[in-house]
C-alpha cells in the first residue's frame, strides 16, 4: 500500500471542499458588483433591461440599452466596452457577465470543475512561461560569447576539432599521456616526463639517457617530484635525451602509458602534436578573438605562425 | 605555466606554438582540468555536430532574435515576469484579479460624478417598462411631466425617439463635464473587459473548456487537497497562492482551513532546510493495522528443501 500522509489542516479543509463549500468567487469582486448594480443610477437601469423583452421592446432597442456608452463611457450605462468582440453581455450587461464568469470559473456549485480548471491553467501558465522567460534570457545568454551551435552542443569540443570522431580516436590512442590538469605545461619536456612519472614511477632507461646528456644527477633523481622546477636549459636537454630514446625503451613508455598511436619513433615526438594526433592534427582549431583559426595550415604539418599575433600575448610571452 | 617564448627555446619552434595553442583550445572545454584523458577521450568520439544542417552551422547567435520574437510577441501576453503567464490571467476573475479593484474604484469615482439627470432618465425607463405610464405594450405611455414629457404609441416609441437619445446626450454631457473621473471609470472598464478577453483567449490556449470538464470529480478535488502546500509556495502576483486564497470564503471554517494549508505549506522549506519538524502530518497507516491475508503457502519448509537437493 502507498503510503500518503495528510496534515491536519489539509484534512480540515476537506469535508468543507467535497460539499463544494469553502470557496466562491471574490468576496470584495461580488460585494463590489453588488453595491455598484446598487446604485441609484444603475439599479433602475438593469430594471428596465429585465423587463425590456415583457414591454415588447425591439431587438434594436434592446440592444441599443445593451450598448450604451459602450464607446464613450461604458460605467455609465453598464455596458461592454468597445473593441472586445470575443466577449458578449444580455440583458445583467456587464457586470452581469463578470459575475457569471466568475461564478462559472468556480464550477457553477461544483467545486471540482474549478479544481480541474486550476490545474489546468496552471500547467499551462507554467509551461508557457518557461518558453517567455527563455525566450527573453536567450537574448542575452552568453552575451557575445556564443562561438557557434557546434560548440554549444558538445560543450566546446568542436572548438579544438570538428571532426570529433578522428579526434575522439587520437585521445583515445595517446591513453594517459597527456595531464588534462597540467595543460599549461603541454609540449614541454618537464610536464611530459611528470606525466609519465607519475603514471609509473622512474623509468632507468630515461634517467640514464638523462644523465648521459649532461643533465646533472640530483636533478634527474628529483624528477619524480611533481613540484621539482628545472630551467630551460635543462629542458633542453631533455629534449635532446628524448629524440634518443627509441626501440625498447620507447615501447616500454608508450605501453604502460596505453599509448596506441602509431608512427612514434622517438620520445620526442610524444610532445609533437602532429605526430600525437595523425588522424585529426590537421583540423585541430583554436578559438582566438579573431574567431576559429587552425593551428596547421596543410597536410605536412606546417603550423599557422599567425597564431603569435593572436593567441593571447601570456601564452605567447613570459610575463615578468 | 610556460609561455611559448621559453617553450620554443625548449623544443622545436613551431612545434612549441602548436602545442600552446592546442593547450589554449583545449582549456576552453569547461571542466577539462578534472578529467582523466580517457574520460575526455570516451567523450569525445560519440561527439555529434550540426554536420549537414548547414542553417543551424550558420547561427552566429543561439537563438536568433526572430525566434525570441514569436515567443515574446505571440505568448507573452500575461502578466507575469517579462509579460510571462500566470494563472490569474487565466481564471483571475473568478478571484477578483484585476476587476475586484476596477468595480470598487469605480463605485468611487461614480460618486464624484454628477449623474442626477441620467439617472432620473433610467427611472424613467423603470418606469416605462413597468407599466407606470401605461401599458408598455399595447401604449398609449404618456410621462406626465420632466424631459421626458410626451405621449407614446409605445414603450419602443418613447425608448427609441426619447429617452435613449436623452441618456445619450446626458451622458456626453457627463463625461465632458467630468473628464478625470469618466477617464478613470474607462480605465477601470477597459481593464475588466481586457481581463476577461485575456482570459478567455487562455483558456482557449490552455485547453480548458468547463463544458467537457467532468462534473462531481472528487479525485481532482483530492488532488487539488493533496496539493495545497505546494500551492502556498507559489507566491508570486498572480499566481496560484494568490488565486485560491482570493476564492477562499474567509466567512467558513474551510475557507479559512484552505488558506491556513497553503501557509503551513509556504512554511515547511524553512523549516525543513533547517532540520525543524512539525507534527502537522498525520500517519495514514491503517490503526489497527488491516488482517493479513491466507494467502497460497509461498515457503518450502527445511524438510521440503531438503528433498530437493540433489547429492
Amino acid at each position: 500500500m502507498t503510503t500518503s500522509y495528510l496534515t491536519a489542516l489539509q484534512l480540515d479543509a476537506s469535508p468543507g471542499l467535497l460539499q463544494n463549500t469553502g470557496l466562491a468567487a471574490n468576496l470584495e469582486l461580488t460585494t463590489a458588483i453588488s453595491a455598484y448594480n446598487s446604485t441609484a443610477l444603475i439599479s433602475p437601469y438593469l430594471t428596465t433591461l429585465a423587463n425590456a423583452v415583457a414591454a415588447n421592446l425591439s431587438n434594436s432597442t434592446i440592444s441599443a440599452l445593451e450598448s450604451l456608452a459602450s464607446n464613450s463611457c461604458p460605467a455609465l450605462a453598464d455596458s461592454l466596452p468597445t473593441g472586445y468582440a470575443t466577449l458578449s453581455v444580455g440583458t445583467t450587461l456587464f457586470t452581469g457577465l463578470l459575475s457569471s464568469t466568475a461564478a462559472a470559473y468556480m464550477g457553477s456549485g461544483d467545486l471540482t470543475k474549478f479544481v480541474q480548471a486550476l490545474n489546468q491553467a496552471q500547467s499551462y501558465a507554467d509551461q508557457a512561461s518557461i518558453f517567455i522567460n527563455t525566450a527573453v534570457n536567450s537574448q542575452t545568454y552568453l552575451a557575445d560569447t556564443f562561438t557557434g551551435m557546434n560548440d554549444m552542443i558538445t560543450g566546446g569540443i568542436t572548438q579544438v576539432n570538428l571532426a570529433t570522431e578522428a579526434l575522439g580516436t587520437d585521445l583515445t590512442n595517446l591513453g594517459q599521456l597527456i595531464n588534462l590538469n597540467a595543460l599549461d605545461d603541454f609540449g614541454s619536456p618537464l610536464g611530459l616526463i611528470q606525466q609519465i612519472y607519475g603514471v609509473t614511477g622512474a623509468i632507468p632507461s630515461v634517467s640514464i639517457l638523462f644523465v648521459a646528456v649532461g643533465i646533472p644527477v640530483d636533478v634527474v633523481l628529483n624528477l619524480t617530484n611533481p613540484a621539482v622546477s628545472v630551467t630551460d636549459s635543462i629542458q633542453r636537454l631533455m629534449y635532446t635525451a628524448m629524440t634518443q630514446i627509441t626501440g625498447q625503451a620507447l615501447d616500454q613508455i608508450l605501453s604502460v602509458m596505453g599509448v596506441t598511436t602509431t608512427g612514434i619513433t622517438t620520445m620526442a615526438d610524444l610532445l609533437n602534436p602532429v605526430k600525437l594526433f595523425p588522424n585529426s592534427f590537421e583540423s585541430l582549431t583554436v578559438t582566438t578573438k579573431f574567431g576559429t583559426r587552425g593551428i596547421y595550415v596543410n597536410s605536412s604539418g606546417s603550423v599557422n605562425q599567425n597564431l603569435l599575433t593572436q593567441l593571447p600575448q601570456y601564452v605567447v610571452r613570459t610575463i615578468a | 605555466m610556460i609561455a611559448y617564448d621559453r617553450l620554443s627555446q625548449i623544443v622545436p619552434a613551431d612545434q612549441a606554438l602548436a602545442c600552446k595553442a592546442l593547450s589554449v583550445s583545449l582549456q576552453q572545454i569547461s571542466g577539462i582540468s578534472t578529467l582523466q584523458l580517457p574520460e575526455l577521450a570516451a567523450a569525445v568520439t560519440p561527439q555529434q555536430t550540426t554536420y549537414d544542417l548547414p542553417l543551424i552551422s550558420a547561427l552566429t547567435v543561439a537563438v536568433p532574435e526572430s525566434v525570441a520574437n514569436y515567443f515574446t510577441s505571440t505568448l507573452a501576453v500575461g502578466t507575469g515576469s517579462s509579460n510571462s503567464i500566470v494563472v490569474g490571467d487565466l481564471l483571475g476573475t473568478a478571484g477578483g484579479y484585476v476587476s475586484g479593484p476596477a468595480m470598487i474604484n469605480t463605485i468611487s469615482n461614480l460618486a464624484n460624478v454628477n449623474v442626477v439627470s441620467l439617472t432620473s432618465t433610467y427611472s424613467t425607463m423603470a418606469n416605462v417598462v413597468d407599466g407606470v405610464y401605461g401599458d408598455p405594450v399595447a401604449g398609449p405611455v404618456i410621462i406626465p411631466s420632466g424631459p421626458y414629457a410626451n405621449t407614446y404609441i409605445d414603450a419602443e416609441d418613447a425608448f427609441a425617439n426619447a429617452l435613449i437619445p436623452g441618456a445619450q446626450s446626458q451622458i456626453t454631457t457627463a463625461i465632458s463635464s467630468y473628464p478625470s473621473e469618466t477617464g478613470n471609470l474607462n480605465t477601470n472598464w477597459t481593464n475588466m473587459a481586457t481581463q476577461l478577453s485575456l482570459e478567455k483567449s487562455l483558456q482557449a490556449q490552455a485547453g480548458i473548456n468547463y463544458a467537457n470538464l467532468q462534473p462531481n470529480s472528487t479525485t481532482s478535488m483530492y488532488g487539488f487537497i493533496f496539493g495545497l502546500p505546494s500551492y502556498g509556495r507559489d507566491n508570486q502576483v498572480g499566481g496560484v497562492a494568490q488565486l485560491v486564497e482570493s476564492v477562499a470564503d474567509y466567512t467558513n471554517f474551510t475557507g479559512q482551513a484552505v488558506i491556513a494549508c497553503m501557509r503551513e505549506g509556504h512554511n515547511q522549506p524553512y523549516l525543513q532546510g533547517i532540520g525543524i519538524a512539525t507534527n502537522g502530518p498525520i500517519p495514514a497507516d491503517p490503526n489497527p493495522p488491516p488482517p493479513t491475508a491466507n494467502l497460497i503457502p509461498s515457503t518450502y519448509t527445511a524438510q521440503q528443501a531438503a528433498n530437493i537437493v540433489v547429492v
